[in-house]
């Protein structure tokens, strides 16, 4: 936390370059949290870069009263909401139809045993097309947790919400999944 | 249903305390109803921590660089275009102040009738070139057709130059 705020600084004094080692560290979970937010791998990761992009030119107005990952996933949560909205996407596909020509996504290795592999990956098909089918404001609270493992607090401060309506919202997802996938997983 | 069973949802959203938290655990193993809700909130969280994450490719952040060095000179060309602009303009209004309107009036009509006066030359040259041309191959219609294309690539070389100089670096 602390070097980083060093290495805003770095930015901010003229070391561009620097604003790399930024990108780096959280390239990972702002795309997966765009590409799970709007279910087309090429588009989540050129909005990624736009976020990225976005940080850069705002980072003057970064104030460290909250966390740097906090400010740019509200930058990154502002941006993807436009792009649903212009896009008027209520529900995403992953993998959607009507793209087959787009860059499919690359998943990690999830080092998982061959046996292991196949009722795991039927049972996660299940679940990422559940999630896809979330209202946005369940939607998000549950990728930000699940899947780019936010605690609650962070969730909080992104939303601007207190931390049991977070809460609250979590459980209610979970429980309108649980309803979705009755006797499935 | 007994009263403790309320405390499922608060159980659930991680809401009670230690003391009640081990209340309701102790609980679980005598009721059916809320021991099978908790085992299938447990299995619906397995399941979302193991979505798997996608990742991203290699030269994610070097593109994500350019595209902020693209904007930075971008930025930079505007302010060597403002400040030329505004240069240009001071030293004129100085130079009116100073050596008043008529003077630099006189001036400015003999830089731009020199301008007029080479552009007229060239387009003399040109001319003279070109009827050369015209007068030396006898093509019949065919001479048009050379005049025609010559001067569309004079005009294309042109619109090239001005796009060079011009380049908008997006
Ligand atoms: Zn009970």
């Amino acid at each position: 936390m602390c070097d980083e705020l060093k290495v805003i600084e770095r930015v901010l004094n003229g070391d561009t370059d620097a604003f790399g080692i930024l990108v780096k560290r959280y390239e990972k979970q702002i795309v997966n949290y765009v590409f799970r937010m709007i279910g087309n791998y090429q588009d989540a990761l050129e909005l990624s870069q736009e976020v990225f992009l976005k940080a850069y030119l705002a980072l003057k107005s970064y104030k460290s009263e909250y966390s740097f990952s906090t400010w740019l996933y509200k930058i990154a949560r502002n941006r993807t909401i436009d792009f649903i909205r212009k896009k008027k996407l209520n529900t995403v596909s992953i993998e959607g139809k009507g793209d087959e020509d787009g860059l499919k996504p690359q998943y990690e290795d999830s080092g998982l045993r061959p046996d292991e592999v196949y009722e795991k990956k039927r049972r996660a098909v299940l679940v990422e097309k559940a999630v896809a089918k979330l209202p946005e404001e369940y939607r998000e609270v549950i990728i930000m947790y699940h899947v780019d493992g936010l605690k609650y607090e962070e969730i909080s401060d992104i939303l601007g919400l207190p931390i049991g309506t977070v809460k609250n919202r979590i459980f209610r997802a979970r429980k309108m999944l649980k309803d979705m996938l009755e006797g499935e997983v | 249903m007994k009263k403790i069973c309320g405390l499922l949802e608060d159980y659930l959203m991680e809401n009670l305390d230690e003391k009640n938290r081990k209340l309701f655990e102790s609980h679980l193993d005598e009721c059916e109803s809320c021991r099978k809700s908790v085992e299938a909130f447990s299995k619906i969280e397995q399941s979302l921590n193991s979505i798997p994450k996608v990742s991203v490719p290699e030269g994610f952040s070097a593109s994500v660089m350019e595209k902020i060095y693209e904007r930075k000179e971008k930025v930079l060309g505007w302010y060597v275009y403002g400040i030329v602009a505004f240069l240009s303009f001071a030293v004129s209004v100085v130079a009116v102040y100073l050596l008043g309107f008529d003077y630099v009036a006189a001036k400015v009509y003999s830089v731009a009738s020199t301008v007029y006066a080479f552009a007229s030359s060239f387009s003399v040259a040109l001319s003279t070139l070109s009827g050369s041309l015209y007068n030396s191959i006898d093509f019949g219609g065919l001479n048009g057709v050379v005049l025609t294309f010559v001067f569309v690539m004079i005009c294309f070389g042109f619109a090239k130059s001005v796009k060079i100089f011009t380049r908008e670096v997006k």
